[in-house]
């Protein structure tokens, strides 16, 4: 296992007068810290604990940029939200934590613009774009950023998604611009995240098109398999708590000069399995949903919404989370890479392999974790190859 | 007292501020065809609060096209998305019968209304206070009609003033029932 490396650097303006460029201080005492990626969070958060120091209390302002490393690779860049001095007799700390920059984007109430006929990319860039230089379909400058030094496989291409006008909303004065951006990514199956290096803001879906370059070990007793990959802890949840076998959108949109009444009721059933009451895949009893909706426009709005909502749900049936030693497992050149979100990962459970469980999953969440006493830890959360993943707005 | 950060944070969250949003109280901006835009206010960098293509909804049989100063209630049905209506719209510009008394109810423009009195008369008028009586309350009950009645309503001014305390409807529908009424008020003069 390799001796991973954890640095943060925190920014101060240039001089007095510049606003576009910083100069940032490297710290790499860290006591304690606990940094998330996540790809289904467009604010990802961060807490760090550095020995207490003048110079350290000095630079750490609130809302002071930040960057963190780990291994050299940045993983999170953000702002320092809340900087917090604690004195005990045993020692003083300095406590920091915040969000990555799609924190601006949940905090800042969205501009009053008008959205009519605007793709996913200009909303993007209408809503993120004061935050971020660049809104991306491309998620390939932020893997290689994450993962650090060791080669990754390449992935041949980034899923192709429909960027065209974006459907109806109007912002209601206060709504922040998280809100506004996760209305379009629901309706349109996109998930959100910011890059690690904080230049780029990602549209888009997870990417299944690559080979595992992770491997994940849950190995049974008197297992044949070489250590190195072993989990510390692994979970698996297949779950129907959330799912339903038929569900039901029914509700109206709104009219114009020619269609109004009867015209502009609308409904929808979907199933989950091949009987009339959605029974026959994962349920064996029925299990009905009504939901309501009164903003469909057209027939083909209500057939996606009630798609949608039965993939929202189908994307529960699933998951697994595993606690890894350390924040790398070592590539096939030798060298370690970071855990990274949107990548593929052969999990190999021996107990369950026998029931044909999924082996090949994508990381939607990785949370690093370390102290002095406890050493470092990465919590994995993955979904099965093919989950459909979107932002749920709100 | 110091709010705490929770207190700051709810009104932002989403379910929040939906509510807010979902009853507001705006300026009509135009009309077209069954549609209308409709306005609130303007952000920091001058961004327009706009909805176009809202519908209007009021009573079946009763529509009204507000041209002065027309103020409407909006609701967001669902309370999100894009699908919101008009349901109430008053244009205190197109009150031409100015002030009503208890138990009468006024059909307006700017430049003429009608009203029905307290008394059951029915009458045709203009802003400067002329006006014609259309039928009495007599006339009502036998089914005739009075059409050479004119004169002048006393103590109706010209001016477009109604009682506060009168519930937004229809714009250029004025009334007020007699419950929400404390207090007799003189007749106007018939």
């Amino acid at each position: 296992m390799t001796a991973d490396k954890v640095e943060i650097f925190i920014g101060r303006p240039r001089t007095k007068r510049a606003v576009d460029g910083f100069v940032y201080t490297r710290f790499d005492d860290v006591v304690e810290y606990s940094v998330t990626n996540d790809m289904l969070e467009i604010a990802d958060p961060w807490d760090i604990q550095l020995p207490m120091s003048l110079t350290a209390w000095q630079h750490a302002a609130p809302d002071s940029p930040i960057i963190i490393e780990i291994n050299g690779a940045p993983v999170l860049t953000g702002l320092i939200d809340d900087s917090n001095r604690s004195y005990t007799r045993s020692g003083s700390t300095l406590r920091l934590s915040g969000r990555d920059r799609g924190g601006r984007l949940v905090d800042e109430s969205a501009p009053l613009i008008g959205l009519g006929g605007l793709g996913i990319l200009e909303l993007g860039q209408k809503m993120a774009g004061k935050w971020f230089n660049e809104i991306t379909l491309q998620n390939t400058t932020n893997r290689r950023l994450r993962g650090g030094a060791a080669r990754l496989a390449t992935v041949s291409r980034e899923p192709a998604i429909d960027v065209g006008a974006s459907p109806k909303k109007r912002i209601t004065p206060g709504e922040t611009r998280s809100q506004v951006i996760e209305y379009y990514l629901e309706k349109s199956g996109l998930v959100a995240w910011s890059s690690a290096d904080g230049r780029q803001f990602v549209i888009g879906r997870p990417n299944y098109d690559q080979e595992p370059q992770f491997q994940i070990l849950a190995p049974k007793p008197g297992s044949k398999r070489p250590p190195g990959m072993d989990a510390i802890e692994l979970s698996h949840k297949e779950s129907t708590a959330e799912r339903y076998a038929r569900i039901t959108v029914m509700g109206a949109g709104a009219g114009d000069d020619v269609n109004d009444g009867p015209n502009v009721r609308r409904r929808f059933t979907v199933k989950q399995g091949p009987n009339e009451d959605g029974t026959g895949g994962s349920f064996i009893v029925p299990k009905e949903l009504i939901v309501l909706d009164e903003d469909m426009r057209t027939a083909r709005e209500t057939r996606e919404r009630a798609e949608r909502e039965l993939a929202l749900r189908e994307s529960t049936a699933l998951d697994a989370t595993a606690l890894m030693e350390g924040h790398s497992q070592p590539m096939a050149d030798g060298r370690a890479a970071n855990w990274t979100t949107d990548r593929m990962v052969r999990l190999i459970d021996e107990e369950i392999e026998a029931r044909g469980n999924p082996k090949s999953w994508i990381i939607t969440k990785v949370v690093f974790a370390g102290s002095r006493g406890s050493g470092r830890t990465t919590q994995l959360t993955l979904v099965p190859k093919g989950t459909d993943l979107r932002s749920m707005a709100g | 007292m110091r709010p705490s950060i929770e207190a700051l944070r709810k009104p932002q969250q989403r379910e929040a501020n939906e509510r807010r949003g979902m009853i507001r109280r705006m300026l009509l901006a135009g009309s077209e065809g069954a549609l209308s835009t409709i306005a609130g206010g303007a952000d920091a960098e001058g961004n327009l609060d706009r909805e176009t293509g809202v519908e209007t909804f009021g009573v079946a049989g009763v529509r009204s096209h507000p041209a002065v100063r027309p103020e409407v209630i909006a609701v967001r049905v669902g309370a999100r998305g894009a699908h919101t209506v008009i349901i109430a719209t008053r244009d205190r510009g197109m009150e031409a019968a100015g002030e009503l008394d208890a138990d009468e109810v006024a059909i307006e423009t700017s430049k003429t209304f009608v009203v029905i009195k307290a008394n059951g008369d029915v009458l045709i008028g203009r802003p400067d206070g002329t006006f014609e009586r259309i039928c009495t309350e007599s006339h009502v009950h036998s089914g005739g009609v009075l059409t050479n009645g004119g004169g002048t309503v006393t103590g109706t001014s010209g001016k477009a003033i109604v009682n506060p305390a009168t519930a937004p409807g229809e714009a250029g529908l004025g009334g007020r029932g007699l419950a929400a009424v404390a207090k007799a008020e003189t007749e106007t003069g018939l």
